[in-house]
């Protein structure tokens, strides 16, 4: 009885949310026109598409026709209809624009940055490295973890691996928080690959490489997609074990040796806050500095002056504390509103002289702070 | 080898109680974490701290047992389940509290980062051979206690028919103490020689004890052998998609290599339990019904 009681609450906080929105936009008299009256919210809507055909899904459909929901460029999906729907799904993407989102946000995977990293090794671009044959490095085996952000990585790579001329030998989809990874460095063994790349968060990421050094894998290069490679306890526990291992990152401390502002702003935010910035705080910081930019440039907030702005703004690198060489929106084409200057970064794991294991850029090549240990020295 | 191990405790508080622990993996986790700074703090190898994780485990079950689920006892089924699942979260968010969220590891060790080739590409961990030596040792142990002590036919007693044990003049409430003992010591050591390879953080349990119901479901509530050799049979299964991708590397082949084996790793223990449940509801070797 209780656990019904508490599934109808349940449901019906759920099925409040969207009225609850729908109720807003109907207050808003732009959105009052002669359509207004039944609508459908996100989940019904949904579930009706998801009937079989019938006279009453006619009718329940026709409430879904003409222009009954106002969108506005100032709702923002967040990865579609965040909470209602799995993140980047197409009813996910649905329910967001049902509900009146303008633009739907969609994470981005600067994946493209690892076979950058790849060809400049084979372009003898590496600090320290001399040019390794394509031959060498061009087989890749891959193990993601089974969520949606793991697909994604591990489809972008494929894709991505493809056009870069890479094979994907191997490519793994693993059940996240594992208590066994065994069998699958075994899968990836098993292909010989020249770099074993991941998706992970912290604890199956260091299972991964303990797992990796108990079965003695010898592949040339270790990557990981940021997340759990980039994680403060995948260092702390692993240590010396992860000497030559590459993370994909967007900001580490040192860039400040090779950008003065970043040091310095990176100065500030210590102060402050007691640590260094973060790839996802400084991102945050940049973010903010751009919209400050362009509400300048606009000189008011009318949406059509700060669109305008957007598409016609240019920051330079050097203002900036990320390692990009500057700020400017892509305008047409499939990156529209993507900034076209932005580059991720891998960093890799060195022993510093007080055998400390600190992150050292390894690329952009132009700011790499270290000699690039290549190939992984193996277990 | 290392989640037959986890299996014992449980199906041992299973067997005498009748109570699904939910709480086992929190156990698990406390073992996990008293090997770990016992050995830090005092500089000794993880692999003398066993004992020391013994002793926590056991004074922890009865302190379970008798400060908390006894009184449980009294109330519905409902109540138990409920119980126990409370003392998970709380035991759970204990650890949060006084060991924060991050991942922790050992870095020395006679085990730690130690593996064994046998050539044929086969390499055993350390940690892994160690385990599985110290179940073979753990379940021996708990089956001469069962069946060759008067001790263990007083908790297979109780176990049968509490009420019945009581005119007996079994100590019926001595054994209920004894059997969340000895499962606590049991899962407490397999997390203090686990910790050797895994890291350890408050929400590590519940990814061993998932697997460790299946275990148990297999083998039979209650059977001390049926854990080990469904035990052995789960660690078998889970090893399938390695060696799938092995052979499909040998024989090159096209399908198999499309085959989502590795994504589907844990559907067939379930799978495996599943079809135990339909055959033969009382698992491999139970007495339960």
């Amino acid at each position: 009885m209780q656990r019904t009681i508490m599934t109808l609450a349940l449901a019906a906080t759920a099925s409040l949310m969207p009225a609850l929105a729908l109720a807003d936009r109907n207050d808003d008299p732009q959105g009052a026109g002669k359509s207004a009256g039944a609508q459908l919210g996100p989940r019904p809507f949904f579930l009706v598409n998801d009937m079989t055909d019938s006279p009453l899904k006619q009718r329940l459909l026709a409430c879904t026709e003409g222009d009954k929901y106002k969108r506005t460029q100032f709702s923002i999906g967040h990865r579609g209809a965040a909470l209602q729907f799995p993140e980047h799904t197409k009813e996910s993407y649905e329910a967001a624009a049902s509900m009146g989102a303008g633009i739907v946000e969609c994470d981005v995977t600067f994946t493209k940055d690892l076979f950058e990293f790849l060809k400049g090794l084979t372009e003898g671009k590496a600090k320290g490295v001399k040019a390794v044959k394509k031959a060498d490095i061009d087989d890749l085996a891959t193990a993601c973890e089974k969520t949606e952000w793991g697909s994604n990585v591990s489809e972008v790579i494929e894709t991505m691996a493809k056009t870069y001329g890479f094979k994907v030998k191997k490519s793994i989809l693993y059940a996240a928080k594992s208590t066994d990874l065994s069998s699958e460095v075994g899968s990836l063994k098993a292909v010989k690959p020249d770099a074993m790349l991941f998706a992970s968060y912290a604890s199956d990421a260091i299972l991964m490489l303990k797992t990796l050094k108990a079965q003695k894998a010898q592949p040339k290069i270790i990557w990981g997609q940021n997340a759990g490679f980039e994680a403060p306890e995948f260092r702390d526990t692993l240590r010396d074990d992860i000497v030559g291992v590459l993370t994909r990152t967007v900001f580490l401390p040192k860039v400040a040796q090779v950008k003065k502002v970043a040091g310095e702003v990176n100065a500030f935010y210590k102060e402050k806050t007691g640590r260094d910035f973060s790839g996802a705080s400084a991102r945050a910081f940049t973010g903010l500095q751009t919209w400050v930019e362009v509400l300048e440039k606009a000189g008011s907030t009318k949406p059509a002056d700060i669109q305008k702005a957007c598409n016609t703004i240019k920051i330079a690198g050097d203002q900036l504390i990320v390692p990009w060489s500057g700020i400017k929106f892509a305008t047409t084409g499939e990156d529209i509103g993507q900034n076209e200057l932005g580059t991720g970064m891998i960093g890799q794991y060195q022993k510093d002289k007080d055998g400390n294991i600190t992150l050292e850029i390894a690329y952009p090549f132009d700011v790499a702070t270290a000699n690039l240990i290549y190939p992984l020295k193996g277990f | 080898m290392v989640i037959a191990l986890v299996a014992l405790g449980l199906t041992i508080i299973f067997g005498v109680m009748d109570i699904v622990n939910f709480a086992h993996g929190e156990f698990l986790m406390l073992g996990m974490y008293t090997g770990l700074l016992t050995a830090q703090f005092t500089g000794v190898d993880p692999l003398f701290t066993l004992p020391v994780a013994a002793v926590v485990g056991f004074l922890l079950g009865i302190l379970c047992y008798s400060g908390f689920v006894k009184f449980l006892l009294r109330g519905p089924v409902v109540a138990q389940l409920l119980g126990t699942f409370g003392l998970m979260l709380f035991l759970r968010n204990l650890a949060l509290l006084i060991f924060g969220s991050e991942d922790r590891a050992l870095h020395h060790g006679i085990l730690v980062g130690r593996s064994f080739d046998v050539g044929m590409g086969i390499i055993i961990p350390a940690t892994k051979l160690a385990a599985a030596l110290l179940s073979v040792l753990s379940f021996v142990g708990v089956w001469l206690l069962m069946n060759r002590t008067k001790v263990g036919k007083a908790l297979t007693a109780t176990a049968l028919n509490g009420q019945g044990a009581r005119y007996m003049g079994i100590p019926t409430e001595r054994m209920n103490n004894l059997a969340w003992g000895v499962g606590g010591a049991t899962v407490t050591v397999a997390g203090a020689l686990i910790v050797n390879f895994w890291s350890v953080n408050p929400f590590v349990g519940i990814l061993f004890t998932m697997i460790a119901f299946a275990v148990v479901a297999l083998g039979g509530f209650g059977s001390v052998p049926g854990a080990f050799f469904a035990g052995l049979v789960v660690g078998l299964i889970m090893e399938i998609p390695g060696l799938w991708d092995f052979l499909t590397y040998l024989t090159d082949s096209e399908w198999m290599g499309q085959f989502p084996m590795t994504s589907l790793k844990y559907m067939w223990i379930y799978a495996a339990y599943f079809v135990i449940m339909v055959v033969r509801p009382r698992g491999l070797f139970g007495w339960k019904q």
